[in-house]
């Protein structure tokens, strides 16, 4: 068992099930280890507000990560250069979400003794 | 302990390459795999980025059977080393870890 899991959500919402995967999986894992959640290059879109799936049938992924604090997951981390990549501003956001350097992430990365998901 | 990332998308249809490249650490080592391979060319967009950022340090490595199946085996930019399979595994013993970007 690693004393960490980093998982990287990647992908954009609404087009593929992997959002939802991502969420599932640091929900899981969070019950063994510490684990941190990042949204990275697509996957800052899910953390834009104001989204409303409804007229697509679909299941709404940020309902569910009103949940992870429950987890011991209390930080939400949003990759800074993937969000200005997309011209997306601070300000576009969910609320309660920690905004992280590319220098932030290099050090997240190399902590010891963890597994890195990529969903 | 450097990480060896591993990137199997090509630019500029993926991001993986970019963000892989700014997460980097400066002496982490970087494998170029299945479409990854087309930034290994020479006549690529990217191959003077890659060139400046990996110089002559011997950090940078393309896998063979990609590139040659995808006909990129003869423009290979000079910074990247061909590697075959036994040579991944080779890079895998290297490092604390490996970090695949997909």
């Amino acid at each position: 068992m690693p004393a960490s899991i980093l998982v990287f959500s990647a992908r954009a919402p609404h087009g593929s099930g992997l959002p939802q995967e991502a969420l599932d999986a640091v929900l899981m894992a969070s019950a063994f280890v510490q684990t941190r959640l990042v949204f990275i290059r697509d996957g800052v879109y899910q953390v834009l507000r104001d989204q409303d799936p409804t007229l697509l049938g679909t299941k709404d992924v940020a309902a569910g990560f009103g949940a992870l604090p429950h987890y011991g997951v209390h930080e939400l981390l949003v990759c800074r250069s993937s969000l200005q990549a997309r011209g997306i501003d601070e300000s576009l956001l969910l609320e309660g979400l920690t905004p992280v350097s590319a220098e932030d992430i290099r050090v997240l990365l190399g902590q010891p003794d963890q597994q890195v998901l990529t969903f | 302990m450097a990480l060896l990332h591993t990137v199997n998308k090509s630019p500029p249809s993926s991001d993986v390459l970019a963000t892989c490249l700014e997460i980097m650490a400066e002496d982490d080592l970087l494998l170029l795999i299945e479409d990854g391979v087309h930034a290994a060319a020479i006549h690529h967009p990217d191959s003077g980025r890659l060139q400046t950022m990996f110089g002559d340090a011997g950090r940078l490595f393309a896998l063979l059977p990609d590139l040659r199946a995808r006909g990129v085996a003869g423009h290979v930019l000079p910074c990247c080393q061909e590697i075959d399979h036994a040579g991944f595994v080779d890079l895998c013993t290297r490092v604390e870890r490996v970090v695949s970007w997909f």
